[in-house]
């Protein structure tokens, strides 16, 4: 059964693998979330493996799709 | 008085947005800062009692009850956060808010700015997250305002920056800075009561003692346990 967060996660990958690894200037991309500091190819490695990390991620774009709605 | 410690990666980008805060804000104001030497507590507890300042800035990593120091001790907790009453206090940390900005009032601070949870940010867009993390204590001694005051301006400024990243497609930097915006939290004498404990003990000892009560509990803890040491930013 595929559930919310299963979609939710795909909508998540979705936009991370549409997420340059690097920056406009050559250094690599990062997200500091919580005590975390990672680069793209970080969280794709422990996307499978950690619950934590794909939460925080997911509440992040879900954050940002709420202030949309609230913004129209 | 700015604190802006740097130990990592991190703290070097912070360390800079304090910076470029400091530069917009002193041809307003006399700053006193911790460049020429480290932002440690014996340094900064020092000054505080010297220059008696109106405002106090840290710019670095926070936890709930902790200011980090340059080294990576504790510059602020809750057994000398009275150090700063009388004062503005202006934190770009983590979760410093939750915690010490509960009873910020409560010890005779001012008003205390914070964040109720982790500060994030991403690297594709450094400039646009220090402008809006500096926005408001650089609008606040610009219009000679109170933070509480500027706190709704900067949480709209966060927001419409915010919309631009989105509209570079810059997706992860747009929800980071909407998160960061709706974390953002102010505490002054007469505003909203601190958010009720998560702790059903420390819910029922606030109910018992009230928030000085809880205080000194919460320090007894800190004493005994020591720190925390999670640090975020």
């Amino acid at each position: 059964m595929v559930t919310r967060e299963d979609e939710l996660d795909k909508e998540v990958l979705e936009v991370l693998r549409q997420q340059p690894e690097k920056n406009s200037d050559g250094t690599p991309w990062k997200l500091k979330l919580g005590s975390r500091y990672l680069t793209k190819r970080d969280i794709l490695d422990n996307w499978d493996n950690d619950n934590g990390l794909r939460r925080d991620v997911r509440k992040l774009l879900l954050g940002l799709k709420l202030h949309l709605l609230g913004r129209r | 008085m700015a604190a802006a410690p740097k130990f990592d990666e991190v703290t070097e980008i912070s360390l800079a947005w304090c910076g470029q805060a400091m530069d917009e804000i002193a041809d307003k104001i006399d700053i006193f800062d911790f460049y020429d030497r480290e932002a440690v507590k014996g340094y900064v507890l020092q000054a505080l009692d010297d220059k008696i300042p109106q405002w106090f800035v840290h710019y670095d990593h926070g936890s709930e009850y902790v200011m980090w120091g340059d080294d990576e001790k504790p510059i602020i907790d809750l057994s000398n956060l009275d150090s700063l009453s009388g004062m503005h206090v202006y934190c770009m940390n983590c979760l410093s808010g939750k915690g010490l900005g509960a009873h910020a009032v409560s010890k005779g601070v001012l008003e205390y700015w914070g964040y109720l949870d982790s500060v994030a940010f991403t690297t594709d867009a450094i400039d646009e997250f220090g402008k809006a993390f500096n926005y408001g204590i650089v609008m606040a001694v610009a219009e000679g305002k109170w933070l509480k005051d500027v706190v709704e301006d900067t949480r709209q400024y966060g927001y419409d920056i915010a919309d631009k990243l989105r509209e570079e497609s810059k997706i992860f930097a747009a929800a980071t800075l909407v998160r960061d915006m709706n974390i953002l939290h102010v505490y002054y004498e007469g505003g909203p009561e601190p958010p009720e404990p998560e702790c059903w003990f420390s819910r029922l000892a606030k109910k018992l003692f009230g928030w000085n009560g809880l205080w000194l509990l919460r320090m007894l803890r800190q004493k005994i346990l020591g720190p925390e040491r999670a640090r975020n930013l």
